[in-house]
């Protein structure tokens, strides 16, 4: 055989075995489309604990429908989106997705998701108001897991230290400011982290001051420069009295970092949080916490905002829309489900599941935070989805708020900054 | 049994008498010639093509348009460009990253020189002590060292609980503006050893009779590092200066995992904001062209550090 003729064939057949290498990954996914399994992909944001008890569903939901396979997908909130938005770009999301409040506008603004109220999915179980918070425009293109609310957890030992207790009824941002103030003066131990920089508290604050983060139509800012003014000067004047760590202590702190949190390490008596991280804060301290309401809970426009802890959604690009509803529906309201989710995902949203989940957990946490959440309902009103072009909102405060906490800005010209960066963000895109 | 021995022979004789024609033809075609190794090269040669220059040519389109991975690109010309020069956090990330780059890379270069000059030395072991010495560079820029390096500098860490020994209060290295970026270009500077390996290197190919010529001349042993040791490894520190300099432009874990870019964006690092941009608020387009420029002034510092090699980089023996 001529030589030339040998090289030609072992480039040809390089380049034919390359091709067959990429033709065998197309196909692998174009098959799932045949008559009798269908498959599914379905995708969470995850701690060790979600993982394994959401997998434990799933071995369910495959033995009771056998002619749906799912496949799973979970990670990190970080990468969790990041991946999210690489699948979505590529026209492959997955069927089923965990989405967050923050979120859900973004991607229903994308037309990502698909209207359940259109599907077989069951919501009779879910109150009204519940189902309420995952409406857009009043289509429902999330379907609330269960139910999350801002308080504060407090440490018993170093409240009983200090010789002060916690009001009962409702009480006022200055009383909170010098109970903190107090501690520190008796104990040497602060009072709470700093949370200027969380924007969910900001807009709580606003809200008892019947003003929201953001305006109605999700546009610009919704808060007036004098409240804003007011939340930065709350916390630097608690700073300077040893209400809250100092400026280098609350810097170095990562605050969603909850394994890093100076409450743990009591070196504060209280810790802002979402009621559904509260047990991990109390497997880390080693002994009970106190869950207690917000400043300024029970004034009269009802200040205090039911969250949804998270939502199902379907991507509006399912090949198999009847079994991801299926899924969804499954992870919703069955109630063995319920029994192996317990409180992971917050209290959940189908009220049966809430009570069955009470009368069978032997976890105290979860019937802690079952009474706390219904204390909760009586005094709450649904809170608005985040909009469009707000995930920097964030990071802008966070930075903002250290050079408050600095010195390098006046609490007003920090309101003004605020105001400024994210009205350009809301408009921008 | 006879006839494979005749097989070969024929074989052979083919051989040879093919051989002078073959090599004619080949010089008249290089694509043949050359085409059994472009063959071999195809795999990377497609890969390059497809994952290298092809995301390259994408970012360059990316970065005339608005793109938030969800909807498709939308062209915005020169918007991307023209808002850069107006966000502060840009200037910021600019700051953040020039003095980590200023700082760092001297100061790797000068400890992993000292170390290698240290490991030089031939002593009983000295393969383990290299080995040792080496091996925590192979691990330096993965999140598990970044993590250990965070708690390390904790305010209760063991670095402050060490200097309270001698009744110093440290700092809050991480939550201080102007320790943070300290604690950064520290672990860089501890991420010496794939530099020492090339120093050693360096220093093994210096001939020993320019160290006995010094010797002989009377120059002492700091004398005969200036004008032998340093003159000869001059392109290696060229080297190391250059690929050090590339690669503090594009720091990101230490960044990500310890210090988050704060406080108050002290440490906002080039890649750090572009990440943010492109994975946190999802401005692909911003993020892409954000990286055109870092592209721009990797480019202008490693060609102002070729322009001025000339002047001390010595390439003679």
């Amino acid at each position: 055989m001529n030589r030339i003729k040998k090289q030609y064939l072992i480039f040809v057949s390089v380049i034919m075995s390359l091709g067959l290498i990429l033709a065998g990954c197309s196909n692998s996914s174009s098959e799932a489309s045949g008559d009798e399994a269908v498959n599914i992909k379905f995708s969470w944001w995850s701690n060790p604990h979600r993982t394994e008890i959401t997998k434990q569903a799933i071995e369910m939901f495959e033995e009771k429908y056998p002619d749906i396979d799912v496949t799973m997908e979970y990670y990190s909130w970080d990468s969790y989106w990041q991946k999210l938005a690489t699948e979505a770009a590529g026209g492959g999301a997955p069927d089923v997705m965990q989405m967050d409040g923050s979120r859900l506008k973004e991607y229903v603004s994308k037309e990502q998701l698909m209207d359940l109220a259109e599907t077989d999915i069951d919501i009779s179980g879910i109150p009204d108001n519940t189902v309420e918070l995952g409406k857009v425009d009043g289509k429902l293109y999330g379907l609330t897991t269960s139910v999350n609310a801002q308080l504060l957890i407090s440490n018993p030992d170093i409240l009983k230290k200090a010789g002060v207790s916690f009001p009962e009824e409702n009480y006022t941002w200055e009383d909170f400011a010098d109970l903190c103030v107090k501690i520190y003066e008796e104990t040497g131990v602060h009072g709470t982290p700093n949370e200027m920089e969380q924007p969910a508290f900001l807009d709580y604050f606003a809200r008892t001051k019947e003003e929201n983060l953001y305006a109605p139509n999700g546009s610009s800012v919704g808060l007036s420069k004098e409240t804003l003014t007011a939340w930065f000067q709350y916390w630097l004047d608690l700073q300077e009295k040893g209400g809250v760590p100092s400026a280098e202590d609350n810097a170095a702190y990562q605050h969603n970092d909850h394994s890093a949190s100076p409450f743990i390490e009591e070196k504060t008596a209280f810790n802002w949080l979402f009621l559904g991280t509260g047990g991990e804060f109390e497997k880390n301290l080693g002994k009970p916490i106190e869950r207690v309401l917000l400043p300024e809970w029970g004034n009269e426009n009802k200040p205090y905002p039911l969250h949804a802890a998270m939502f199902w959604t379907m991507s509006s690009k399912t090949e198999h829309p009847e079994a991801a509803a299926k899924l969804i529906n499954f992870l919703e309201n069955d109630p063995e489900v319920a029994k192996i989710f317990e409180n992971d995902r917050g209290i959940p949203a189908n009220s049966e599941n809430m009570k069955l989940v009470a009368e069978n957990t032997n976890d105290d946490t979860v019937q802690r935070q079952n009474e706390f959440m219904e204390k909760v309902e009586e005094v709450a009103t649904p809170n608005d989805l985040a909009p469009i072009n707000s995930s920097s909102t964030g990071d802008i405060l966070k930075n903002i708020a250290h050079e408050v906490t600095f010195k390098k800005l006046t609490p007003s010209e920090a309101a003004d900054k605020f105001i400024n960066e994210v009205n350009e963000a809301l408009s921008a895109g | 049994m006879e006839a494979p021995v005749q097989v070969i022979e024929t074989k052979r004789k083919q051989n040879q008498n093919k051989d002078p024609k073959k090599r004619r033809s080949r010089l008249e075609t290089p694509l043949q010639r050359n085409l059994t190794a472009y063959g071999f090269l195809a795999p990377w040669l497609i890969g390059m093509l497809f994952l290298t220059v092809g995301s390259m040519m994408f970012t360059f389109y990316l970065a005339f348009t608005d793109y938030d991975l969800l909807t498709s690109p939308t062209w915005t010309g020169m918007d991307n460009f023209s808002n850069i020069w107006s966000d502060a956090n840009f200037w910021d990330s600019i700051r953040a990253t020039l003095v980590y780059v200023v700082l760092s890379v001297p100061a790797r270069l000068i400890a992993s020189l000292l170390i290698a000059l240290l490991l030089f030395k031939e002593v009983r072991g000295i393969g383990l002590y290299r080995a040792l010495i080496y091996l925590p560079s192979l691990i330096g820029g993965s999140v598990g060292v970044s993590i250990g390096w965070k708690k390390l500098f904790a305010t209760d860490g063991p670095i402050n609980s060490f200097v309270g020994i001698f009744g110093v209060e440290g700092p809050n290295w991480i939550g201080n503006p102007s320790t943070a970026i300290m604690v950064l270009i520290l672990l860089s500077v501890w991420q010496f050893g794939s530099e020492m390996v090339i120093f050693l290197a360096g220093l093994k190919q210096i001939p020993t009779y320019l160290y006995e010529a010094a010797t002989i001349d009377g120059a002492s042993r700091i004398k005969s590092f200036f004008s032998v040791t340093l003159p000869m490894l001059s392109p290696i520190v060229f080297f190391n200066l250059l690929m050090g300099t590339i690669s503090s432009f594009m720091v990101f874990t230490q960044v990500y995992i310890i210090t988050g870019g704060g406080p108050m964006n002290s440490t906002l690092f080039y890649v750090y904001y572009l990440y943010q941009q492109a994975f946190t608020y999802y401005n692909m387009g911003y993020a892409a062209a954000l990286s055109i420029i870092l592209l721009v002034i990797i480019a202008a510092f490693s060609g102002f550090i070729f322009l001025t090699s000339k002047y001390w980089v010595n390439y003679d023996v």
